[in-house]
């Protein structure tokens, strides 16, 4: 495995290390992912990479090893990102300075600051696309001589200027650095005066881009395009994933491809309790398959396609923007939208990312909440497939209480937890029409991830599911949770398997429920259930890594105790309802 | 006045404001010039303008920034 992830370990100094540092948002992941052919996630908005990242680059007949480190503003070391990088730094290698061309004068700070670690350093100029859109260019020579070291111009999405990155890296020493610097010396000359040197701006009217983007971050017509931004996406990831299950996927897995394997499992092995497990009632073979590839998949696929063009537009922080003031108003904390919504897609990259700018107060709350009630792709998948069929209205149900009690959690949470509220202050990326072939890629990583990551514990899920069945343990089960199943929430005893199912996943939760012949009433109860159930088990272990085991324990328990709670609740009141 | 009662498209001087640390990194430092671009609702986020740089500022670190109008020359 080439390309992994340090978990802030301090990385052993090899001679041949390259370090990426920069401000947020100036493309370094990009660089990396261009660097070390090894992908990275990259977005247009400050915070994504929140990680060190590690990968190779192979010149000629030496081997560098890249560093991917999270945006900085500045040196001080004040957060969270800003101690990681000084921490790396404290290493041997090279820097690659990655400076925004459209912002030089908030970058040069920062890029004469790196000089203090003596390291050979290269600038790069990058995003010089962006800034031509807006009329800026920059006299490269003239900033190289500014600041000892080698410029070079880049458009690191298109590959403008990586080969000439390549080339530039083995003739660059310390010696060579250190003879330019007598050049590069800030004290005489302020940054502005710098700016003025070697920046050009002509004003013109903005591009088309500029515009649009403008107007999205205006209350009006802001809010009006946010609403209907939300629901295309909304019926793109629903509309189009039941396109997708009920006329492609179902019929293909449940006609051809079930069928053949059932078939050759017949022919293989005899009737009996092999049989069942492959090919049964909770067969992995069957359920296996049609689980993950026919009800979760298209809509994983979906989602994942909206939110990397949302992400790579740079939409995201201006609907950060746009909502902050309503969202604080119903107690949710507003301007950590871009995790929230991360979490409809998982819940664990979106607990990792809110380490990129709040306080401690608000990632618990952010947390807390994605852990509660935010139910991801997967568990969405489960949903529709088991109410959208029998009714849209009880999906609404659903999603709807699911808004309610984030909104009210997020009130009390607010109050509970101590802490200041956080300053807002949210710098606007420029609007980016993302890129085909880097989105496509993106969308790849994303559902190679879920693969690995949900197949297997699918497939375990199911064995287990299987395993209890077949031994007769689900009637021990059974029994020994009537009271709460049965009299409490009005389900039948072989639901008390979802209860054990959903601690591995969260849509194991909700798929054992799709066969059981039940009521509307008690499916709506089920999927409540479910959607206030536990997080699922990886959740729960990055919980106690990011936090401690005590709030993980905590949140295990209590989101237990609130599900069946609030389930039983709309059994009882459901069953007075005509 | 205050940067809350400000109209928008115009320019001010900033003269005083609370002191965190990230406004210095974004430029908005006493004395310097800024545009108000947008007022989002319900106390929501002001938009401003610093050079050519926009960043969006929370109600509660806005309310306390203070500013004057740049009297700009020139035909009006
Ligand atoms: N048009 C254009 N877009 C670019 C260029 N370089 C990067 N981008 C885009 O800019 C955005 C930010 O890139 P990232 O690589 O995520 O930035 P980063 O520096 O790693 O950001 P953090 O990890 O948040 O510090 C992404 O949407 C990229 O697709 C470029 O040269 N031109
Ligand atoms: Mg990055």
């Amino acid at each position: 495995m080439v390309c992994h992830n340090h978990n802030n370990t301090v990385i052993e100094g090899l001679s041949h290390t390259i370090y990426l540092v920069g401000s947020p948002n100036v493309g370094k992941s990009v660089v990396f992912s261009k660097l070390t052919g090894h992908h990275v996630i990259s977005a247009n908005y400050s915070g994504t990479t929140i990680d060190i990242m590690s990968g190779k680059l192979r010149l000629g007949a030496e081997t560098w090893q890249v560093i991917d480190l999270p945006g900085i503003y500045s040196l001080d070391a004040n957060s969270e990102a800003e101690s990681v990088t000084a921490r790396a730094l404290t290493n041997d290698g090279l820097i690659i300075c990655v400076l925004d061309a459209s912002h030089l004068s908030r970058d040069l700070q920062l890029a004469f600051d790196i000089q203090k670690y003596q390291k050979p350093i290269i600038y790069l100029l990058n995003l010089v696309d962006v800034a031509k859109r807006q009329g800026i260019t920059i006299e490269e020579e003239k900033l190289s001589r500014l600041l000892g070291a080698p410029v070079i111009p880049t458009v690191a999405t298109k590959n403008i200027g990586i080969e000439e990155i390549k080339k530039t890296i083995p003739h660059l020493s310390y010696e060579t650095s250190q003879k330019d610097k007598k050049l590069g010396d800030q004290s005489d000359q302020t940054i502005d005066d710098m700016i003025q040197e070697v920046e050009n701006y002509t004003p013109h009217t903005p591009a088309y881009l500029d515009r649009v983007g403008d107007l999205l971050i205006k209350p009006f017509p802001g809010l009006i395009i946010a609403v209907f931004i939300l629901l295309i996406a909304l019926a793109i990831v629903v509309g189009g994933g039941k396109g997708l299950r009920t006329l492609i996927l179902l019929p293909i897995i449940n006609d051809w491809i079930i069928p053949f394997i059932t078939n050759i499992v017949d022919l293989v092995v005899d009737q009996g309790v092999i049989h069942r497990l492959l090919v049964g009632e909770f067969g992995i073979l069957v359920k296996g398959i049609e689980w993950p590839f026919a009800l979760i998949f298209p809509y994983v696929l979906l989602f994942y396609f909206v939110l990397s063009f949302l992400e790579d537009s740079g939409y995201l922080p201006r609907l950060a923007i746009l909502v902050e003031g309503i969202l604080n108003k119903i107690g949710l904390p507003g301007q950590n939208i871009v995790p929230f919504i991360m979490g409809y897609g998982c819940a664990v990259p979106a607990i990792l990312g809110t380490r990129a700018a709040t306080s401690y107060k608000q990632r618990l709350i952010v947390t807390s909440l994605i852990s509660i009630g935010v139910p991801c792709t997967a568990q969405t998948g489960a949903f529709i497939a088991l109410l959208g069929d029998q009714s849209m209205l009880a999906l609404g149900f659903v999603f709807g209480l699911s808004i309610l009690v984030i909104c009210i959690a997020g009130s009390l949470l607010n109050h509970i937890i101590p802490g200041d509220k956080e300053p807002v202050i949210i710098e606007v990326p420029p609007l980016l029409l993302p890129d085909r072939s880097a989105i496509f890629k993106k969308i790849a990583f994303r559902l190679k991830h879920f693969l690995v990551e949900a197949e297997i514990p699918m497939m375990l899920g199911i064995l287990l599911a299987a395993l209890i069945v077949e031994t007769g343990l689900i009637n021990w089960l059974g029994h020994a949770l009537e009271p709460v199943i049965v009299h409490w929430l009005g389900l039948p005893k072989e639901a008390s398997l979802t209860l054990i199912l959903g601690i591995i996943r969260r849509e194991l939760a909700v798929m054992p429920l799709l066969d059981m012949q039940l009521t509307t009433l008690q499916l709506i109860t089920g999927a409540v259930v479910a959607l206030f159930y536990i997080p699922c088990l990886s959740v729960f272990i990055v919980i106690v890594k990011e936090f401690r085991l005590k709030i993980a324990s905590y949140l295990l328990i209590g989101t237990t105790l609130f599900a069946i709670f609030i389930g039983g609740l709309v059994h009882q009141i459901g069953q007075w309802l005509p | 006045m205050k940067l809350l009662n400000c109209k928008r498209g115009k320019s001010f001087r900033i003269i005083n404001l609370p002191y965190d640390q990230t406004l210095g990194i974004f430029s908005i430092t006493s004395g310097s010039i800024i545009k108000v671009l947008a007022k989002q609702p319900f106390k929501g986020p002001v938009l401003l303008q610093i050079n050519r740089r926009k960043v969006a500022i929370g109600y509660d670190i806005a309310k306390q920034i203070m500013v004057e109008e740049v009297v700009s020359f020139g035909l009006s």
